[in-house]
């Protein structure tokens, strides 16, 4: 049922279908009145059809009156609500200010018609004509009372047609210097702004006319008002999401043009500490919106802001927030003004770290007093529950990766080697934590906290199987694996590279085997180069020399007889190694360049090695190539040519 | 069927505790009420209804009247009375959701408690159970007696501290859902309120003094990192590592800590020890307080630059919790008064611990506490450069010297002055509560 009455006693159906036909009249005429002028026959004959109906209401009601919510009507002592019309007329004239219609015997069609075609103005013409009661009097409705709803409440309300109205206010307020309805515009800023579609503040120069005329007054009642709104101005404006960049901001320009810089970089500095949807792109449309040659005053107080005592500015997030303007997609439309201020801020400004509560410090902190109790531990008993404590923690213990914690443990439990190797929990510790450590190894992990137990482990605990079938079943390689096979497994060489033969055709496992070696500098990574060398073909083969230049060792036998190679990528790379040597140098390149070459039968070969040289810039070579250049005999021409060449070529560069 | 009476009390105490300490919905709530609605549901199976009635502090059904319960049974106790309610009514046909939507009832937090309670029980539907509220509302029984009712608050939950404390000194089991239950109790009764706490409660028992001071920092613990907007469970977790944090020294004799003449080594040595000694005892109660009490009590003398005792191999940047506890602990041993020492004044307070700003202090935390609590914390009285006295009654957090007071005397000039936006007027100091403010106490 659409009505819902008051009165206990059964309403009569004839009088509500009477009541329910004059609300179909009346909103018939409002209809033809917006549609038709007011000669037009559809609208003369609606508006007699009213009348009929307020005649046969006027039997049994006297004077009409009808009030108006949102969303429903009262009239006769019950709510007319929940149906479609009930909620149109309510809410029509709910906008309109008008919270009771009476209307009273003896009223004509003609006054119906004057009523109707001026109440169906649209809202702002409405508004415009001075509201309900001022169109009552200038039209003449001698038969129509109306009861004017308070502005407050009108506009608590939602929808489209608030902000007409808060427009109305404010015009309202500023022609008739009436102080209540601005500063009640003012008090409602922040909501009022909300309202309104801030693109038409863009478009609308009547829109614009009215808030320059506000923000004008505010600026003469009081600084701290017209802060307030010119802020809340700004921050619609600057997030609103459907405005760009590209917008035409001359009108709007104008109607901020009243505003001080310092109010402007408030603005701004209240954005970036406490909106968080303020981003790259409202920065970029300040920057749009506010006239070039005030940006660097602005961003001086701006600033000046951020350097206050104000602990806000020295939050993590407002950090994260100016990083975040920085790197920001539309970041490359603020302003460089701007985009210096932010930098130097980051500079300048020592943050806040974040004081948040961290559960991974606080396991931290809890391990680390075990082992400092277990350190300080007197009694056996005492020692013992804290190393139950840290292995009843292993798991999440392991799983943090902290190695330098570790490290510690190991230091504490080798301290206590003397005392407690023969507790069980003890042994128990000491293997998890070797287990643990050498796993991760195994698992080519290479984070720096290993080196320490790479250096301090005495032995695996582990056999040298367990290694080997990681490394070349697994394909597990990486610089600490191989160190500490070489550490724990020295005896084990042999096993090692009779496995690394199987793998022969295996270049990428060889590379990686080779990448790994030149970062271990052991007397063994030689050895296994040297191993893996006879397997591989020519580039892997360079690929090993090269990694040799990383050692401190060096095969000299080994690398002479790579010199005696025809290869000439495999001579270069052997005499880069030679010739680091002084004792090794003369006798290699003596070797190359000072080839027996009567009348110059082997000087092709001879300028083949000075090409390595050059390519190679082995400048230790220059007293030979010096010795070339001087070289008599006119076989020996070419070979003078190129020295000189190399040399001279050195000597440019 | 007394048994089953005396059963139903406890799940009654643990779903009010449950209620509080857990959001709705949580599997702890939801297993304590289904328990303590199976056996409302047996009890009410042979009888009408079930009265529960407080008599003089004592829970008591029917004639009975169980003393015995009492200690076990405080935490309900306390919380019923703090509740005013004196009587609690199950009847036959209670269902479920009633019980639960009564215990929600009782445990909502005061801030939401907007609607009155016969609004509550009407939206609810809450038609067969009954809770009985036989004292008006202190609030309109006038300051004076809201005065009262705050010390006996608490003291009541120091009461429950020295509990505490004294149970796991004791080797006994700690109830940690009673134990969390009392800590938010004096978090939702007190937060906030440390120097109106000094003002009101001056206890002159001395065995009590500790368990106060320990109190205080729980309190002052939890109103900082709740500033700092930590979880509510993390909060919680403070206030229960502030009350153990200086376990240790209370389990060395009194005679040391209180002694003037210069301390022997060995004594030294423990006293320095006790953090040590804290967390050794604390372990043991690993399971059920977890992990934090035993860092903050070894870590609460740790300073901030790594110095301080115990002397340990690999010292570690404290917890933030222990700069925490530690700076509330600093804060409130110097506010307090004591055999050997002043209460000192909350400016000077401010300057001393300033001094050990970066070096005791994390300088960050330290500028946090002072912004939330300001130089002149809330329920200081204050003498003002007009000479009249005036009581803070808001921190500034931007202006930590400059909070808003309410001038209390002379009574023509009571008025509420921004000191921040009030250039005219300064503080100049503030007045002791146990001398120079004694009189102005009631005027606040």
């Amino acid at each position: 049922m659409a009505a819902e009455t008051n009165s206990d006693t059964q309403r009569d159906p004839i009088r509500d279908k009477t009541l329910q036909d004059f609300f179909r009249t009346l909103k018939v005429s409002f209809k033809n009145a917006t549609i038709y002028n007011t000669e037009h026959p559809a609208f003369v004959s609606s508006v007699a059809d009213l009348k009929e109906n307020i005649e046969t209401i006027f039997n049994f009601l006297n004077p009409i009156s009808i009030s108006f919510t949102p969303r429903s009507l009262y009239m006769d002592d019950q709510f007319w609500e929940g149906e479609k019309i009930y909620i149109e007329l309510g809410r029509f004239f709910h906008f309109r200010k008008i919270k009771t219609l009476e209307i009273r015997p003896g009223i004509s069609e003609a006054e119906l018609m004057r009523f109707s075609s001026k109440i169906t103005l649209s809202l702002k013409d409405f508004l415009k004509e001075g509201g309900p009661q001022a169109v009552i009097k200038r039209e003449n409705l001698r038969h129509i009372n109306v009861e004017e709803l308070d502005y407050t409440q009108l506009l608590k309300g939602e929808g489209g047609e608030i902000s007409d109205i808060w427009t109305y206010l404010m015009e309202e307020g500023l022609e008739e210097h009436d102080l209540q309805k601005l500063d009640q515009v003012t008090e409602n800023f922040e909501h009022v702004i909300g309202k309104f579609n801030t693109e038409e503040l863009i478009v609308n120069e009547e829109l614009q006319r009215t808030f320059s005329g506000y923000f004008r007054h505010l600026k003469s009642t009081g600084d701290e008002q017209y802060r307030k709104c010119a802020q809340n101005l700004v921050k619609a404006v600057v997030t609103n999401r459907k405005i760009t960049t590209e917008s035409k901001f001359e009108n709007l320009k104008l109607l901020i043009s009243d505003l001080r810089e310092e109010d402007l970089a408030h603005s701004v500095w209240e954005e970036i500490i406490v909106d968080d949807k303020f981003d790259s792109i409202s920065f970029s449309i300040f920057s749009k919106l506010i006239e070039k040659e005030r940006h660097m005053k602005i961003s001086t107080s701006l600033r000046d802001l951020f350097q206050s005592d104000d602990p806000a500015n020295r939050k993590p997030d407002v950090e994260e927030k100016i990083r975040a303007l920085l790197a920001g997609t539309s970041s490359i439309f603020i302003s460089e003004v701007y985009r210096q201020t932010l930098e130097k801020l980051l500079q300048e400004i020592d943050f806040d770290q974040k004081l948040t509560f961290e559960h991974t410090h606080l396991s931290r902190n809890y391990w680390y007093v075990l082992l400092n109790m277990l350190e300080r531990g007197k009694t056996q008993e005492q020692m013992l529950i804290n190393i139950k404590e840290i292995l009843a923690d292993w798991k999440e213990i392991t799983s943090s990766q902290d190695f330098t914690f570790m490290q510690n443990l190991w230091e504490v439990l080798k301290q206590k080697e003397k005392v407690l190797s023969a507790e069980e929990e003890y042994e128990k510790l000491s293997r998890n934590l070797s287990e643990f450590i050498e796993k991760t190894i195994l698992n080519e992990n290479t984070d720096p906290g290993l080196e320490f137990f790479l250096e301090n482990f005495p032995e695996s605990i582990y056999d040298t199987n367990y290694y080997l079938d990681h490394i070349f079943t697994e394909e597990k390689i990486s610089p600490f694996i191989l160190r500490a096979f070489f550490k724990f497994f020295a005896n084990y060489l042999f096993y090692f590279n009779l496995n690394l033969e199987q793998k022969a055709s295996k270049p990428v496992f060889l590379i990686k085997m080779i990448k790994a070696l030149e970062s271990i500098d052991t007397p063994m990574s030689l050895v296994t180069l040297k191993a893996i060398y006879p397997l591989g073909d020519r580039s892997l083969k360079i690929r090993a020399l090269q990694a040799m230049q990383h050692l401190n060792n060096r095969d000299e036998k080994f690398l002479f007889q790579v010199l005696r190679s025809k290869e000439l990528d495999l001579k270069g790379e052997a005499l880069a190694l030679l010739i680091q040597n002084p004792k090794t140098k003369k006798q290699a390149l003596d070797r190359l360049l000072y080839i027996q070459s009567p009348y110059g039968i082997k000087n092709k070969l001879v300028i083949r090695h000075i090409g390595i040289i050059k390519e190679k810039k082995l400048l230790q070579a220059k007293e030979h190539l010096i010795e070339l250049r001087k070289r008599g005999g006119f076989w020996n021409r070419k070979i003078r040519i190129e020295a000189k060449r190399v040399l001279e070529s050195w000597d440019a560069g | 069927m007394l048994d089953k009476i005396k059963t139903s009390l406890f799940y009654f105490m643990n779903a009010v505790q449950a209620g509080k300490l857990y959001e709705e919905g949580h599997p702890k709530s939801v297993e304590f009420l289904k328990r303590l609605y199976d056996i409302l549901t047996e009890i009410l199976s042979t009888r009408k209804e079930f009265i529960i009635g407080i008599v003089d502090s004592e829970l008591a059904w029917g004639d009975e009247i169980f003393f015995e319960l009492s200690t076990k049974l405080r935490g309900l106790i306390t919380f019923l009375e703090e509740s005013n309610i004196q009587r609690v009514v199950f009847q036959q046909g209670m269902s479920e959701s009633e019980l639960s939507s009564f215990i929600h009832f009782l445990t909502r937090t005061k801030r939401q408690s907007q609607i009155d309670d016969e609004e509550y029980f009407t939206l609810h539907g809450i038609q067969n159970i009954r809770a009985g509220r036989l004292k008006a509302l202190v609030k309109v029984e006038g300051k004076q007696l809201e005065v009262e009712e705050t010390r006996r608050q608490y003291t009541s939950s120091v009461e429950a501290i020295s509990s505490s404390l004294n149970t796991v000194l004791n080797e006994e089991e700690v109830d940690y859902m009673d134990l969390r239950f009392n800590v938010l109790s004096i978090m939702e009764n007190f937060m906030g309120r440390h120097q109106e706490l000094l003002n009101l409660v001056s206890v002159k028992k001395r065995d009590l003094i500790t368990y106060i001071h320990l109190m205080n920092v729980s309190l002052l613990s939890m109103f900082i990192s709740s500033k700092l907007g930590f979880a509510k469970d993390e909060v919680l977790d403070i206030g229960v590592a502030a009350l153990y944090h200086d376990i240790g020294k209370l389990s060395i004799s009194l005679k040391i800590l209180q002694k003037k003449e210069k301390l022997e080594n060995d004594e030294f040595t423990q006293i320095q020890n006790h953090p040590l000694l804290g967390s050794k005892i604390l372990y043991k109660y690993k399971e059920s307080l977890g992990t934090l009490p035993i860092v903050v009590a070894f870590e609460h003398h740790l300073r901030y630059d790594l110095n301080g005792y115990p002397k340990v191999a690999y010292p570690q940047k404290p917890h933030i919790a222990s700069f925490i506890v530690s700076m509330c602990d600093v804060y409130d041993a110097l506010a307090q008064k004591r055999s050997y020492k002043r209460d000192y004044p909350p400016d000077q307070i401010f300057k001393i611990m300033m001094l050990e700003r970066g070096k005791l202090f994390d300088p960050q935390l330290l500028d946090r506490f002072f912004q939330y609590i300001g130089v002149w914390p809330i329920g200081t009285i204050v003498k003002l450069n007009d000479k009249s006295v005036a009581v803070v009654r808001e921190v500034n957090e931007n202006d930590i010297f400059n909070p808003k007071v309410e001038v209390i005397s002379p009574k023509k000039k009571r008025a509420h002055i921004n000191l921040h936006n009030n250039e005219k007027f300064k503080i100049t100091k503030a007045l002791n509560p146990y001398t120079t403010a004694k009189k102005y106490l009631d005027l606040i």
